[in-house]
């Protein structure tokens, strides 16, 4: 996942291999390779160079059109030795460039503005291109540009690298409500650009993180939250809700994406979507329950009705549309999430059509999903318990590390060990073999495999539950994975693993986060249910209760620790948060890096290494 | 809720003083940050229950609190030790208990309804209402509480953190 945003396709992608579909309109759109005006150019760009027109006699830079040299008279006629095409370099300035805002479903596949650049090119020609990668943001005029590629179809044209080099000026800031940048503010921004105020640059994020620290203000920035609004949830991968939340048709549940409301439906064929709540006539939030079942969604505001496939199936008083209708009806459904995939049952979406897939955003930590649905005789788990949603005064990454932070548990937690009971096992490092892992790709957890392995006991990680309480689920899961299969699976139980950005397997729950600003954060929590074990599953709302959640004897100490953070983060001395805890002792297996002292930051430095990466556009 | 359809409207009139003084006692307790006094006012069997839904099914949902006796005193254990961080130092609460309904008796045991409105004061002040049902068992030896359900009029969340007795 460290693929570049922007990148020119690889030649030997294109040779034959249809690309993964253009970001801006679809492959119906891909111009005639065989055009005789552009031919060259779409040749061109297929081995990853970009070959423009010069009048043979002269060497004057020509139009793509132009068929006669204004310099020196000479006929430069299409297909003639008179036009003579060549490589120019990759590198040109903004001319002009202006925002797009259009909307034509089926053929424009971007859900929002695209900037569309005039570019003088340092050949001397000039072209007007859009952008490789998709960006709701224009460009200063003037800024240097480098020329990229991107493919519609099986055709592949010049775009502009977005986002450019440092020293395209400034940029990257998220354009949030999209649209509110156009030309004329561009224009209007012209100059040189101011160091702060107007926003963060390339490079800027990167200086926040090193290996053993933090800026302090990773946390506390307005910018780059609003940076990680856009790069992380809106063009990442996040996750949104569960399968069996939904588990008959007609179920449906509320949820919000990057802070925009999406239902997640299932429609009567069964399939799950992840549709923008929001009516496609005049844009009222149409669902506005947490849950429920229906055959479709109906608008209280003009009555348009839709099916929970998404569909629009009814329009009140049609003929106000005349002929139209049938292509409103046919352009008008929900809108769906441009990505969306599934994994074990958890159901990732992205607000960005061009990106990775889900299989490789996740990478190693799908072992941590495949090792929780290992407990379930069915093969799935079920988070139908409802979510308890805890606000906390903190930042939303607070909340995510602290979930592997292996070294606070003994002074966060020391409350429920001094009154309640001692930890499953120990929290001192050295008396045990738990371990730390940076997974990559921002993913990390706390292992005690080993551990439970070493001490060979089933249910440590469950208040050591005799098996004798839980019958039913024994024969259960002996009968799916074996007697041996069933063992293995209770000793070393579910995993305690954080997979970026917002999904923590907290052993029998589950916790995923939604930002509400740089210093506020919901923390969702649900226990996991496994299907048909009512008698585990009773016992698992209970401990669910106990940990977590508000009024938890966890999870509420966590709450108070970060909220007490975000306001000792307040003062900007030191500069940095340290980070450096067993960096020494870090060790690369296949696995990824680990550290055998659980109390090592290995899992911090793995999280801020990919967010910064995700944040400079160059990881996703 | 139908532990608190009211069956006999004159009810209302009807609430023993001493089940209602008890009542104001728990809740200053509980204000007080009284922990173990407050611990002491459960009978043995005990449930104090916080769901997130009024028609919440605890068997099949999970709820914010739904504490068992010895889980009562593991809350109390953890506020008495000085380090439970989100409560230490405890907020500063003051509560009004208010409304009161008699809302079942069966046996010695008497389910008072009320509405309470509740300030604490932590980083800010932040407001919490809701509705109680009390299950307060009559012994000789004077009322103990058998049940305390806190339906909270935002428990549907999201919800600040709760570490105190609410």
């Amino acid at each position: 996942m460290t693929a570049s945003r922007g990148q020119a396709p690889q030649v030997t992608e294109s040779e034959g291999l249809p690309g993964p579909g253009d970001w801006l309109v679809a492959p119906d759109l891909a111009p005639d390779a065989a055009d005789p005006v552009l031919a060259p150019v779409y040749a061109a760009a297929a081995r990853g160079a970009l070959a423009l027109p010069f009048c043979a006699a002269c060497s004057t830079p020509l139009e793509l059109e132009q068929y006669v040299c204004d310099v020196c008279g000479a006929s430069a006629e299409i297909g003639t030795a008179g036009r003579e095409w060549r490589d120019v370099p990759l590198a040109g300035t903004v001319h002009t460039a202006t925002l797009v805002h259009r909307r034509e479903p089926g053929l424009i596949v971007a859900p929002g503005p695209y900037p569309v650049i005039d570019v003088e090119l340092a050949s001397g020609h000039r072209l007007v291109l859009t952008t490789a990668a998709p960006s709701g943001q224009s460009l200063d005029i003037g800024a240097p540009v480098e020329i990229a590629f991107r493919t519609v179809g099986a055709v592949h044209l010049p775009a502009v690298r977005f986002p450019p080099g440092r020293a395209a000026g400034r940029m990257l800031l998220p354009d949030v409500t999209e649209g509110e940048i156009n030309v004329m503010t561009v224009t209007d921004q012209a100059g040189p650009p101011a160091e702060t105020a107007a926003g963060l640059r390339p490079g800027d994020v990167r200086a926040l993180v090193q290996p053993d620290r933090v800026r302090g203000l990773v946390y506390t920035d307005p910018q780059v939250y609003e940076l990680e609004m856009r790069r992380i949830f809106r063009e990442g991968w996040v996750f949104v809700a569960h399968e069996s939340e939904v588990p008959e048709p007609g179920d449906y549940v509320t949820k919000r994406v990057a802070g925009e409301p999406y239902v997640v439906a299932r429609g009567k064929d069964g399939e799950v979507r992840v549709l923008a709540n929001r009516c496609t006539h005049r844009g009222n939030r149409l669902c506005n329950a947490d849950k429920g079942n229906t055959s479709s969604f109906r608008c209280p505001y003009h009555g348009w009705t839709f099916g929970n496939d998404g569909s629009l199936s009814g329009v009140p008083m049609r003929d106000g549309y005349a002929e139209r209708f049938g292509e409103v009806r046919a352009s008008l459904g929900l809108v769906p999430a441009p990505r969306q995939e599934s994994y074990g049952g958890f159901v990732f979406a992205s607000l960005e059509p061009a990106g990775s897939t889900l299989a490789e955003h996740l990478g190693n930590a799908r072992h941590a999903i495949d090792r929780l649905v290992a407990l379930s005789p069915t093969g799935s788990v079920q988070l139908s318990a409802g979510w308890m949603k805890h606000r906390m005064y903190c930042n939303w990454k607070m909340v995510m590390e602290n979930n592997v932070d292996g070294y606070h548990a003994l002074f966060t937690h020391q409350s429920v060990y001094d009154a309640v009971r001692p930890a499953k096992v120990s929290h001192v490092p050295a008396k045990t073999e738990t371990m730390v892992r940076d997974m990559g790709d921002g993913h990390s957890e706390i292992d005690y495999a080993t551990e439970y392995r070493r001490l060979d006991e089933e249910f440590v990680w469950y208040g050591r539950l005799a098996r004798e309480k839980v019958p039913g689920y024994i024969a259960a899961l002996e009968e799916a994975r074996g007697v041996d299969g069933a063992h293995d699976a209770l000793v070393i139980g579910p995993p305690h693993t954080l997979i970026f950005p917002n999904l923590f397997i907290a052993e029998m729950n589950v916790m995923t986060v939604e930002p509400l600003g740089v210093g506020e954060t919901i923390a969702y929590t649900s226990p996991v249910l496994i299907p048909g074990q009512r008698e585990l599953n009773r016992r698992t709302l209970r401990r669910s209760e106990g940990a977590m959640g508000p009024a938890g004897f966890l999870i509420a100490d966590d709450g108070e620790i970060g909220a007490r953070n975000q306001l000792g983060l307040a003062a900007r001395q030191p500069e940095w948060v340290t980070l450096s805890r067993g960096l020494e002792t870090d060790v690369t297996d296949a696995t990824g890096r680990i550290n055998k002292d659980k109390s090592a930051e290995t899992p911090q430095r793995g999280w801020w290494k990919h967010w910064a990466a995700v944040l400079e556009g160059e990881a996703s | 809720m139908t532990a608190t359809t009211l069956t006999d409207p004159s009810a209302a009139a009807l609430v023993d003083p001493a089940l209602v003084a008890f009542i104001y006692h728990e809740a200053r307790l509980a204000d007080e940050a009284r922990y173990s006094e407050w611990e002491a006012l459960w009978d043995d069997s005990a449930t104090y229950w916080v769901p997130m839904s009024p028609d919440a099914d605890p068997e099949t949902q999970v709820s914010y609190v739904n504490d068992n006796r010895a889980r009562i005193r593991s809350r109390v254990a953890q506020l008495n030790t000085g380090v439970r961080h989100s409560q230490t130092p405890p907020s500063v609460l003051r509560r009004t208990v208010s409304n009161f309904e008699v809302t079942d008796v069966t046996g010695d045991r008497v389910t008072v309804a009320s509405n309470f409105v509740l300030v604490e004061y932590r980083f800010a002040s932040t407001l919490w209402a809701g509705r109680y049902l009390h299950t307060i068992r009559r012994t000789e030896s004077g009322p103990r509480l058998a049940a305390k359900t806190v339906h909270l009029v935002n428990a549907g969340g999201p919800i600040p953190t709760m570490a105190f007795l609410i």
